[in-house]
């Protein structure tokens, strides 16, 4: 069973996403926010990121969704301290790709492999109709 | 190979929830299942995959047609089309 792990500058808006994924059915898989500076104010924190990675350390897998790129960088410092399950970190948008992610992992032989690259396959997503 | 032409009413037509609960629907079969929507003709039939369903934008009132070819066609079939009829418990 894959974990998602939603990592934002924003606390609220990684809760927002775990809320969005958990109504769209996703309570089939671990989803765990790890948002906002230790102080909850904007930022990131990598003890936060880490104790969301503890959460799911029972996961075969941990896909890593982040709203912008430089929260990249806190995932991977709290990977330096990490020893658990594989993580990747997805180059997916974090919204839309964790809903793919949710789809796919609610699958619960899914591999981590295939998780991200149904999340990745977000990028091409279109929402509009010309 | 068995087909069915359906018309999808719930509101939110074949997205987020709904979109799921169709991809884990035709997961439990062996047969595979294709889906066009009929309403937009610029859209293919494609495979059912959470990504296609999006992509295809199936809202309330479209036409979907359904193909499945496999051991279990008739019965995944049957079963998506309870579930589209049903408005996917919503």
């Amino acid at each position: 069973m894959i974990g998602l792990l939603i990592v934002s500058h924003s606390a609220r808006l990684a809760e927002g996403v775990q809320e969005f994924v958990g109504q769209i059915g996703g309570d089939q898989i671990p989803v765990v926010a790890a948002g906002g500076a230790s102080d909850g104010s904007l930022g990131t924190s990598v003890e936060r990121i880490l104790a969301g990675l503890e959460q799911l350390r029972a996961a075969d897998g941990i896909l890593a969704l982040v709203d912008l790129g430089s929260a990249v960088m806190s995932v991977e410092t709290a990977l330096e301290h990490f020893s658990g399950p594989p993580v990747q970190i997805s180059n997916a948008p974090l919204v839309e790709g964790a809903y793919l992610a949710a789809v796919e992992a609610s699958n619960a032989e899914a591999t981590l492999d295939q998780v991200a690259a149904a999340a990745l396959q977000a990028r091409e997503l279109m929402k509009v109709y010309e | 190979m068995t087909e069915v032409v359906l018309t999808v009413n719930n509101p939110v037509g074949l997205h987020a929830r709904p979109a799921k609960v169709f991809v884990e629907t035709v997961r439990a079969y062996k047969s595979t299942v294709t889906i066009q929507n009929l309403s937009r003709p610029q859209t293919k039939e494609v495979p059912v995959t959470a990504f296609n369903l999006l992509q295809i934008g199936v809202r309330q009132g479209h036409q979907i047609r359904l193909r499945a070819s496999g051991e279990d066609a008739a019965e995944v079939i049957a079963a998506l089309t309870k579930l589209v009829e049903e408005n996917f418990g919503e």
